[in-house]
Order: structure tokens, then sequence, then C-alpha cells
């Protein structure tokens, strides 16, 4: 998955209506409440095989807070 | 297998919960959660006169006076003490020459509660047990907490398990991991913070609203615990029956939210055919979603005398259990 991908999907997710950008703060959106946060649990595990703990996940904010949580090199070009 | 549950009259719905939380759409509730609608005690109706409803549903045109053990699970009991089962006891004109107690759990509490039932039956300390689960999730929930509002509703269910049940109640698999205590937690009122004054509201570092007298609930974290916890109690359940997915006919888990259940079901490959999710109506009723199912399904016919059927459940504690069950 790319980043592109990975944001579009995340839109979807959270279900907002705006492109999201690395720069977009996830914080600035209601939408991006504690059943949001359990989709993108989810989300990453079905994907990345990853699991990240609550307190790592409060700390994200920014899209690229997620991509860099998730590794940069867990996507593809 | 004879169950009765019990709902309490007043319907809280999703379209009530929009209205008090504008950006909460009834839509985006139900497909997220799964839940229409749940089912809120009264002020006045506790745990313990919800588990009398249920049973008396049980007694109806049956004779009450076989039962020799009451387990009744639940969180929110009448007092400290004395025990709710006893009162229920009473109550329900049990006789006296009969075990009664109390067992505090949550969403594996059914599960945990076959598996008492099975060691009284198979120890011969009792031959009829009457397994209660009752909870009131609602009266401990902040009115400003719509996700926790959405997801919980009130419940209880009776069921009668009796010594000729025994070869059908088959092998456990039951986990403790107490290291998530503080994930699924009402932090004020017993022991070790005892009511001093009403507590003040708070706001957490995601700018959520939280009271410690109230239930918190850090959904993500559960939900880790969840598709780490499953998935291998899963496998055990299935290694110490000497069974497989293939050879069980219906699956119940309980129904904590559709969004994790239908999860939970793709990780671990349960066919869709055979996999419950319904909890539109009722909503996660902690300790009695898994024999409100089992009611259900018996009524419907979705699981017939003959069929194994997995029964799992898991959540405060953390604490979480699976058995199959010949129906």
């Amino acid at each position: 998955m790319t980043i592109n991908e990975f944001m579009v999907k995340l839109a979807e997710l959270i279900e907002i209506e705006d492109d999201l950008s690395l720069d977009s703060n996830l914080k600035d959106y209601e939408e991006f409440d504690s059943m949001a946060i359990m989709s993108l649990v989810a989300f990453i595990h079905k994907n990345f095989g990853k699991q990240f703990n609550a307190r790592q996940l409060n700390q994200v904010d920014t899209v690229e807070s997620i991509v860099e949580l998730i590794g940069n090199d867990s996507f593809s070009e | 297998m004879r169950i009765r549950s019990y709902l309490p009259h007043h319907v809280l719905s999703n379209e009530e919960l929009s209205e008090l939380f504008p950006e909460w759409t009834p839509k985006k509730i139900e497909k997220k959660l799964g839940v229409r609608e749940r089912r809120i005690s009264a002020p006045d109706e506790t745990a313990l006169d919800m588990a009398g409803k249920a049973c008396e549903r049980l007694f109806d045109n049956f004779d009450r006076s076989i039962i020799d053990f009451v387990l009744l699970c639940t969180q929110s009991p009448d007092y400290f003490l004395p025990t709710s089962a006893c009162i229920l006891q009473d109550r329900l004109g049990l006789r006296t020459e009969i075990g009664a107690l109390d067992f505090n759990l949550g969403c594996s509490g059914y599960v945990y509660g076959l598996s008492l039932a099975k060691g009284l039956l198979s120890a011969s300390i009792a031959e009829n047990v009457l397994l209660v689960v009752s909870e009131t999730y609602s009266k401990h929930i902040h009115p400003q907490d719509k996700g926790n509002r959405s997801i919980f509703g009130d419940a209880a269910s009776a069921t009668l398990i009796s010594k000729d049940m025994l070869s059908k109640i088959h092998e456990f698999a039951l986990g403790t991991d107490g290291r998530g205590w503080n994930n699924l937690i009402i932090h004020n009122g017993a022991m070790r913070n005892r009511p001093q004054q009403k507590a003040m509201d708070w706001t957490d570092e995601n700018g959520v609203l939280r009271n410690d007298d109230m239930l918190y609930m850090n959904g993500p974290e559960i939900f880790n615990f969840t598709i780490e916890a499953v998935p291998v109690l899963i496998n055990q359940v299935l290694q110490k029956n000497k069974t497989s997915l293939d050879d069980i006919d219906f699956v119940i888990f309980h129904q904590a939210n559709q969004y994790m259940l239908q999860y939970l079901r793709e990780l671990i490959g349960v066919d869709e055919n055979k996999f419950y999710v319904d909890m539109a109506e009722t909503g996660n009723t902690v300790s009695a979603t898994i024999p409100i199912a089992l009611e259900k399904c018996l009524k419907e016919g979705r699981v017939k005398p003959g069929d194994r059927v997995l029964l799992a459940g898991f959540g405060v504690g953390y604490s979480y259990g699976a058995t199959i069950i010949t129906i």
C-alpha cells in the first residue's frame, strides 16, 4: 500500500469527506473518536500486521504521525 | 436447554441518542456498532430485580422446587452485603436447602457460569443449577458518554442446567489477564476509593469527558486485547475438544460490538453463515449477550438439538473463556 492509498483508506475509515494530506491533523475532526481509533487499530492490524497501544495512538495527531508510527518502510513507493 | 431472558421496558433508540449528540447520526451508530436500540433499566430497577424477572419467566409452567443451586453473575449487586443470590432465593421462593452465591464477572460471565455449573453437577453437589446473569451498566455511564451509552444495554437471563446436560457441556478454555484491569473500570464506590463526595468531571488527553464515579472503557485497548486473546482462546478450546471449526455447527461470541465481531470472525476464519451477530435491539448486555443469543437461536431454530455450538466470552478483567456445548 502506498502512502496515498493509505490516506484515501484512512478518510474512508474515519468517515470524513475531505482529502487528507500528510499535514492533516486528525484531532481537528470530531469524527476521529474512539470508534474511529478502533477501526484504525483493526485496519493497521489487518494490513500491516502491527498493533499499537492506546498511549501510542493517543499521541497520533497528523496523518504523517500515523505513517511514522506504522513505519515508513511498511509502505510501497 | 431452558433459557429465558428479561429486557427492561425503556427503549433508548439511536434517534434519541442522535438528538443528544448531533454529530452521532443514527446511521453511523448502527453501521459501526450494529445497535439500533438498547433497553435501559428503570431508575428503581436493579440487576437483582431483573434477575428475578428472568427467573420468573423461566419458572412459567415449571416446578421451581427442583432448583438446588443458584449462581448469580453480576457486577451491580444491590448491596455490598448480603449476597444478591441469597435475596434472589428468598424472592423466588426457592427451597432453603440449596446453595447460592454471586460471582463478579462481566462479558465472560456466562461461560464461567457454565464451567461452575458443570463442576457442581460433576461433583454431585447439585442436580439442577439455576445460572442467572444480570447487568445494568447504564446506571454507571455518564450521561455525556455517547460511546458507552450507544454500546451498552441492560438485560438479565436465566438458564437451567440439569444433571442430564452434563454430557453436553464439553471442555473449557479459560483465561485471565489482570494487566488490563484498569481499561474497563468504575474507579470509585468500592473499598479502594470510598465515595466521599460526588467526583468532578475531568477531560483526558483525548478531550474525552471522564468521571471516576462512572464507567470508563478504553475501547482501543480492549480491542487490542481481544484481537490478541480471542483467536488463541478459540484454538485452545478446539484443541481441548479435539475438534475443528468445520465440525462446529454454530458460533456465538459475546456480542461486544458488530465491528469487533466481524473483525474477529475474519481473523479466526469462521464461516459467516454460522456466526451469530445480532445486537440491533439489545446492544452489548455484558454477561447476558450469550444466553440472549442462545435463547433466540433456539426459538428461531437457528440451532437444533444435536448441534455443537461454540461459546466465547471476553472482556472486563481481562477475563475470557470459551466452551463447546451440544444442544
